[in-house]
């Protein structure tokens, strides 16, 4: 009779932690895409801003335009993709779930 | 070339007109419930990108004639944002959906405890802010509109002059914007601020802007020039590669444009209140981007186009309407002014309402409770949402008002970019507060408060009142002590007043402790994802009588939605009749829908006056939280305690166990003694009876009877003797007699004292390896008595025919050893055991002398001596066929075998 308090009362937050992983999302895909929602912005913010940009920042010129115009928009759509793929992950995960409440 | 202005306006009223039709459709088949993929994310995407102003129509290709690439950067940063959705945005909205958040001076007073002033504050921020946006949305209306008709300009497409015709265009543009908005958005409150046929005409807009710039476009690069390359081959060298085209400002503008996507209010408004469903902005985060992508794609040709064909007068910021005009397409032309048209009316309608929502909620709404309950007025159900309609429609013409006030003051020379930059860095204040509402649990209403208001100031002192003609630099010691000439005046004054609102709000959170309110809010913000509102709203718990809560729902939410809510109440609650029991979470859910419609500051206040509000204080949640914690703490002390009983008990059975065996013992070692005592009494007194009473015994019978009683007696002091000495042994009561002795020299004097009986058995005795000259502190008297124990035993178990006795001696590591060994019969195995316990006796002894004390009073000693005596196993001790028994003695000090003056006379 001793032991029943104190293990029950030991689990409920330990319950919960286990359940949750930080930042507090849902499930490991909600984890995943939240990385993801944080690298690719981190990622796009790093190549364009200098010096990565002005490597590109040189007068050549590719088939008629630009290099740094092809460096700035091709990155640009490369972002967009990743974002669609991404975007695209969370929709066959999502049709999984239950609509959240 | 110029058009017709009857025409023009003709051509946008019946604009305007379909975009009516539009929200009028919409909003018909929302009511039905049949939106369908009006609802759905395309829409939502397209709403979105409401973002694209005529700055992008215009000011973006004037950007990008004077600048350069720097015109993306306003869309880079929105870009970064969306597709970080995900990780951002994403939980923006689902607090924002949550908590019936309905703007974003909403979200941050709901988030900081419901703080009603501090909504205001936010309020004013943005109204602020926002006007010179709205003021440039009119300076392009009408500068477009001065050039379409040909007005001053003529061939030289330079800007148009700022005069009053400009100013009367504007006035009046602004004039029908109001008009438009107040129709548009103002018509019914909805009870979540959502506008159903608002968004549906939005997204058709955004769809003529993008379809308008895009013909534009294509119109530069493949009619007025030769295609792409050619195009680019005509730009001027230093446009795109300018001496600090990718330095500070470059980095600062997309950071400033990413804080903008989030802030603005009509961005707030879209993106977060207008949400139907979270999951839109799966769609959101890709094709909004590419919404972006696709508007800046024409951008830099039509500069370069417009720079290379265009007089050098031409205003870059109308290169769009410009162009077509130059290169006489008239039709192009009307339907770039559309364009333009669109994108100006869109936004100003949007962030009118988005304003307009804000200021009634937080401004007037908390003015107007103020003096009702000054003058005890009780406003009846109606007046409320009339007012509240009533004030929005207000603060639109007010609004709008100021903003063309700032147009007309403010100084024109600016492109419109730069002037859409003011209005960025303005509603970026609110950024600090908006993060650390939703990361920061520490932050609190007063903090942000403080960072907003040390933000705004520096804006305002740094970039708004210096865009006012005639107001001349910041003054002196401003410039000196932020360093303001040294870099991009936006961007110091952009890192001046973020640094200083992010300051404020960590240095103002820290200074106060949160309220519990506050702390609640936190929870509920922060961690959103972790399902943590349900326990944070059982910590408020308001009762209210529900008469006076149906009244104030009424009040707030009309006669009929109130009706409804209470109807459902009733039915859940299993009532027949009459009106539902007002408990906690029902009134909690009142307050959530009047939020949803006012705010939730005011709702909150609504409700303070209408139910008794108790909210646990935190130091009654700690309190309980410390209560428990005592009785978890208490519980498993008491594991600990009994878990030591336990031990305890087990310990006390073991020792009880052991008792009872010694007992046991004891008792069978008495009857032993008393058995064995007996035996020579027996004798003595048998042989005493019969000198008594025979009459004629014989002197040499008498003489052999007393020498057997004499043997007897001495038999029987022996034992006593042995009995005594073990006891004193095993008492620790005689202390040994200590002193250094060579045990090799005692072995020899035990040996000595056998003789007799050795010679008597024919015993041959081997020396197989003596020591020599050790010294051992022992009793050399029962150390003696030990090895004469031993031997005799060999001797007497002997029954060997040609009897031998082995004894070898050694010193191992630093204990000194002796094996003596026989080739008797040895110990049967039942009996190793025992023999070292009182009065076992070996079988097959030839004399019952001994009383089978002998080796237990061995053991006794050796013990005594921190040595040990014990019969060798089996194995070691059959090499002589019989037992083996090893005497190990400690050497003290690590003795050397030496030569000593004692040895040194007996060895040898």
């Amino acid at each position: 009779m001793g032991d029943a308090a104190p293990d029950s009362s030991a689990d409920p937050d330990d319950g919960v932690a286990a359940r949750h992983s930080r930042p507090g999302l849902e499930d490991a895909a909600a984890q995943r895409r939240w990385d993801l929602g944080v690298f690719l912005p981190a990622l796009g913010a790093f190549l364009f801003v200098s010096p990565m940009v002005r490597l590109f920042a040189e007068p050549v010129s590719f088939g008629g335009a630009p290099g740094i115009v092809l460096y700035i928009f091709g990155l640009w759509l490369a972002l967009i993709l990743a974002a669609a793929l991404l975007a695209r992950m969370a929709r066959r995960a999502h049709d999984g779930q239950e609509p959240p409440a | 070339m110029s058009l017709a202005p009857n025409a023009v306006l003709a051509i946008s009223l019946l604009y305007v007109a379909v975009l009516f039709a539009i929200a009028f459709y919409a909003d018909t088949r929302g009511a039905a419930g049949r939106s369908g993929w009006l609802n759905g994310p395309v829409v939502y995407t397209l709403s979105i990108s409401i973002y694209c102003t005529s700055w992008t129509f215009y000011g973006a290709v004037g950007s990008a004639a004077r600048s350069g690439l720097e015109f993306a950067t306003i869309y880079l940063g929105p870009t970064l944002v969306f597709i970080g959705w995900w990780a951002f945005m994403r939980k923006l909205v689902r607090i924002s959906h949550r908590e019936s958040v309905t703007s974003i001076a909403d979200f941050l007073s709901s988030r900081y405890g419901k703080n009603a002033a501090l909504a205001a504050l936010a309020t004013l921020i943005a109204v602020i802010a926002t006007l010179p946006y709205i003021a440039l949305q009119l300076k392009a209306l009408a500068a477009s509109y001065q050039m379409l008709i040909g007005g001053a300009g003529g061939h030289s497409f330079a800007a148009p002059q700022v005069d009053e015709a400009m100013f009367r265009t504007a006035f009046w543009a602004a004039l029908g914007m109001a008009a438009f908005t107040i129709l548009f958005g103002t018509r019914n409150l909805d009870a979540k601020e959502r506008h159903h046929g608002l968004v549906a005409a939005i997204a058709f807009e955004a769809l003529v802007k993008l379809a308008a710039l895009i013909a534009v476009g294509v119109f530069a690069v493949y009619v007025v020039s030769d295609g792409p390359s050619a195009v680019f081959q005509q730009a001027p060298p230093e446009m795109l590669y300018g001496e600090d085209a990718f330095g500070a400002r470059w980095v600062a503008l997309i950071f400033l444009a990413g804080a903008a996507v989030v802030c603005l209010p009509r961005q707030f408004h879209v993106t977060v209140v207008e949400c139907l469903d979270e999951d839109h902005g799966r769609t959101a985060s890709w094709a909004f981007p590419l919404y972006l992508f696709l508007i800046s794609l024409f951008v830099l040709p039509i500069a370069i186009v417009g720079m290379t064909t265009l007089p050098v007068t031409a205003d870059e910021d109308l290169f769009v309407l410009s162009l077509p005009l130059a290169m006489e397409a008239p039709s192009l032309a009307m339907v770039a002014f559309l364009g333009g048209f669109s994108s100006a009316t869109s936004m100003v309608i949007v962030a009118c309402i988005a304003l307009s929502t804000m200021v009634s909620n937080h401004l007037a709404a908390p003015l107007a409770l103020y003096s009702w309950r000054r003058s005890g007025l009780e406003p009846s159900s109606g007046d409320v949402q009339q007012f509240l309609l009533l004030s929005r429609r207000v603060s639109i013409c007010v609004i709008l008002g100021l903003s063309f006030l700032y147009f007309r003051w403010s100084g024109s020379s600016d492109g419109l970019a730069s002037i859409g930059l003011i209005a960025f860095a303005g509603v970026a204040q609110l950024l600090p507060p908006i993060l650390a509402a939703m990361y920061w649990p520490r932050a609190t209403a007063f903090g942000a408060a403080m960072g907003m208001m040390a933000g705004f100031g520096l804006w305002a002192a740094l970039l708004f009142a210096p865009s006012f003609a005639g107001a001349g630099a910041p003054p002196s010691w401003i410039v000196a002590a932020l360093d303001l000439g040294a870099f991009d005046p936006l961007v110091t004054a952009l890192f001046w007043s973020l640094s200083a609102n992010a300051l404020g709000l960590v240095a103002g959170s820290l200074l106060r402790a949160p309220s519990t309110l506050e702390r609640i809010q936190a929870a509920k913000f922060v961690d959103v994802f972790r399902g943590a509102s349900e326990q944070a709203t059982r910590a408020i718990r308001y009762s209210a009588g529900s008469s006076e809560l149906f009244i104030l729902a009424q009040r707030i939410l009309g006669a009929e939605r109130a009706l409804k809510i209470f109807e459902e109440e009733r039915i859940r609650q299993g009532l027949r009749q009459g009106l539902p029991e007002a408990d906690a979470e029902f009134v909690a859910r009142i307050e959530a829908r009047i939020a949803g419609t006012v705010g939730a500051a005011t709702a909150r206040a609504m409700m303070a006056e209408v139910a008794t509000g108790e909210v646990v204080s935190a130091e009654a949640l700690r309190g309980i939280a410390s209560e428990t914690a005592r009785l978890v703490d208490y519980s498993l002390r008491l594991k600990d305690k009994s878990q030591e009983l336990e031990q305890t008990a087990i310990q006390l059975r073991v020792v009880n166990e052991r008792l009872q065996r010694l007992d046991a013992q004891k008792d069978a070692f008495l009857s032993q003694i008393s058995h064995e005592l007996r035996t020579p009494m027996t004798a003595v007194r048998s042989f005493a009876e019969i000198l008594l009473e025979t009459p004629d015994v014989t002197t040499a019978q008498a003489k052999r009877f007393l020498g057997i009683m004499h043997d007897e007696s001495l038999r029987l002091t022996r034992l006593l003797d042995q009995i005594l000495d073990l006891s004193q042994l095993e008492n620790a009561q005689t202390p040994l007699r200590l002193s250094v002795v060579d045990p090799a020299y005692e072995l020899d004097r035990a040996i000595e004292t056998c003789a007799p009986m050795v010679t008597d058995r024919r015993v041959a005795i081997h020396r197989l390896a003596e020591t020599e000259g050790l010294r051992i502190e022992a009793d050399a008297d029962r150390l003696r008595q030990v090895f004469l124990n031993v031997l005799a035993n060999a001797v007497k178990y002997n029954t060997a025919d040609q009897p031998g006795i082995w004894i070898e001696s050694r010193v191992t590591g630093d204990m000194f050893e002796v094996v003596i060994s026989d080739n008797g019969p040895g110990v049967p195995a039942e009996e190793r055991e025992i023999i070292f316990s009182r009065f076992a006796r070996g079988e097959g002894a030839f004399d019952a002398q001994g009383a089978g004390l002998g080796l237990a009073i061995c053991r006794q000693i050796m013990a005594r001596h921190q040595g040990g005596i014990e019969l060798m196993p089996a194995g070691d001790g059959a090499a002589f066929g019989g037992a083996s028994f090893r005497i190990r003695l400690p050497l003290r000090g690590g003795d050397r075998p030496e030569i000593s003056p004692e040895t040194a006379d007996i060895a040898g």
